[in-house]
């Protein structure tokens, strides 16, 4: 550091692989599991195998727990993605004297454990109200938790947005609804889905917020939970691998969607 | 807050309602967010019996909670670890975040996303997976015997506070090493080459202008992982074993056994300190960086 800024020192490369090292090797593990015969979930390797795989799409709970997640996901996502958008235009494109509070007051739902939500709104929801806790009630929860995803991958993407491209739209005559629907929302719409891919992601995987306010129909992680409470299973390292494999895949499609540059 | 905003733009008189856009968000933070929090607090000085709410007030809740020295030392222990766990993911994040900004700008994206990447699956089977790592016959068990180190597998590696550390610090690390690189990139990084060339060691050139110029990234990340620590269920659950129950374990078994009286008023205290948390260090964190504009 002595000699100017750009020398890195040993150690500090050394601290950084090994933190690499901390955060992958758990699913290192998980996907390595995932193939060894064993069924002990532990070393050694004994063999490589697809059979906890083949085992997954013969499980008739999971399979439902599946296309329960999906049903909630797909529920959440248009929802919080619409309420995202129309609010990350507010904070971008308008100026008020509480705007640093209102912009990180929105940001409190992703902040608060999900697990303590859920309590207060199965509160809500059951000796109130008298719902029954269903896939919807889950699917409401997840709109609160997963709508600030949304706000940030949304004005991300707004705040690189070129105002002059509106204003030439207008000086050659477009009305303010012909400004946004060919000029704004085709700028901004990867940021739409990228912020629509985030909600996505976040509502598979989302176990805080579901716990209290799902019914007798568990999502994923329900199912999950269920099981790795009740002791190692060698197909969870299966579902891991496929579940990492598909939520990598699309957290980096909308990580491109944010670079991308339009014309 | 529509009376004091103003529009920037001539082009969209869409805008000049600006509260329009914020209604959807402010209903749905409201009925779904602040009521339930409300609400619950409201029901926690309620008589609830089963599944139905009496208007009869009561202080029971809190006084059972009170004089219970059990729940009190948990959520002491809670705050307690929670507080070591963002230690050390200070401690941890910190010189990696500097090391980012050191980095080629390519490269330094491609790490950053990196770390973040994989921490959007799959939350349960991460945690599970440490399990194979401290367990019996997990990673660094079966390292230790073949190496002949120990003659049989150590056991204290889980199933107590520190393995709730060691996997909590897995779990909220990213979040610390994001919020201390966002503040420590937008450093001016000939300030250290002056305090330097005025013959400070790189020791005070860290104390006293590094340091001090990323507190909103510290209190970030402050925000970031005392506050979803205080309430871990998952982590504590798997690999915190009978010694390492913290206060939403006691939650989750007072809900579960239906007593949303004390759960709620559980519920209502922890929410009432992170809320207070987040309202105090609110400015100096700097939150709305996040939003990257």
């Amino acid at each position: 550091m002595a000699d100017g800024k750009t020398r890195i020192s040993t150690p500090l490369l050394l601290h950084g692989a090994f933190i690499y090292v901390f955060l992958y090797l758990p699913i290192a593990l998980l996907i390595l599991f995932s193939f060894n015969v064993s069924p002990s979930g532990s070393f050694p390797i004994t063999g490589y195998t697809l059979d906890w795989y083949r085992e997954l799409f013969s499980e008739l709970l999971l399979l439902d727990a599946f296309r329960n997640t999906l049903y909630v996901a797909a529920l959440a996502t248009p929802i919080a993605t619409l309420i995202g958008t129309l609010c990350a235009f507010g904070l971008v494109r308008t100026q008020f004297r509480l705007k640093p509070l209102v912009s990180s007051l929105i940001l409190m739902p992703m902040v608060v454990p999900g697990i303590l939500l859920g309590a207060a709104l199965l509160i809500v929801f059951v000796p109130i109200l008298g719902f029954h806790l269903s896939l919807w009630t889950a699917a409401l929860g997840h709109v609160v938790v997963t709508t600030p995803y949304a706000v940030l991958a949304v004005a991300t993407r707004l705040y690189g947005y070129d105002r002059r491209l509106d204003f030439a739209a207008s000086d050659l005559g477009a009305t303010p609804l012909r400004v946004l629907r060919h000029v704004t929302l085709p700028v901004i719409m990867p940021g739409i889905v990228a912020a629509a891919l985030i909600v996505f992601t976040v509502s598979l995987d989302m176990f805080g917020v579901t716990f209290f306010t799902i019914g007798a129909q568990g999502t994923l992680p329900m199912y999950i939970w269920a099981q790795v409470e009740s002791g190692v299973k060698p197909s969870l390292n299966a579902l891991g691998t496929l579940l990492v494999v598909a939520s990598v895949a699309t957290m980096l499609c909308a990580n491109l969607l944010l670079r991308v540059r339009v014309r | 807050m529509s009376q004091t905003s103003r529009i920037e733009s001539p082009v969209l008189p869409l805008w000049n309602r600006a509260f329009l856009v914020f209604l959807p968000i402010t209903v749905l933070d409201t009925v779904l967010f602040l009521a339930p929090m409300v609400v619950m607090g409201i029901a926690s000085v309620l008589v609830i019996r089963e599944f139905h709410v009496s208007l009869e007030l009561t202080d029971r809740n809190y006084l059972f909670l009170l004089a219970s020295p059990i729940y009190l030392r948990i959520l002491g222990r809670t705050i307690l670890v929670a507080l070591a766990v963002t230690a050390v993911c200070l401690i941890l994040a910190y010189p990696l975040a500097y090391l980012l900004t050191t980095l080629p700008r390519r490269l330094r994206g491609i790490m950053l996303v990196s770390i973040l990447l994989p921490f959007w699956t799959s939350y349960l089977l991460r945690v599970y997976a440490w399990i194979t790592i401290l367990g019996e016959h997990g990673l660094i068990n079966s390292g230790l015997l073949n190496l002949g180190i120990v003659d049989e597998p150590v056991r204290f590696l889980l199933y107590n506070n520190y393995a709730i550390v060691i996997v909590s610090v897995y779990l909220y690390l990213p979040y610390a090493a994001l919020a201390l690189y966002t503040a420590l990139e937008r450093l001016d990084t000939s300030l250290f080459s002056a305090a330097m060339d005025l013959g400070a060691r790189p020791f005070a050139v860290f104390r006293h202008v590094m340091l001090p110029l990323t507190l909103p990234g510290i209190f970030a990340s402050f925000i970031f992982v005392f506050i979803p620590m205080m309430g871990e269920y998952v982590t504590p659950t798997l690999v915190g074993g009978v010694q390492g129950q913290m206060i939403v374990n006691i939650v989750v078994s007072q809900f579960r056994a239906l007593r949303f009286g004390v759960g709620s008023a559980m519920v209502f205290v922890i929410c009432a300190i992170i809320l207070a948390l987040i309202l105090m260090l609110r400015k100096a964190a700097k939150l709305e960086r996040l939003y990257g504009g």
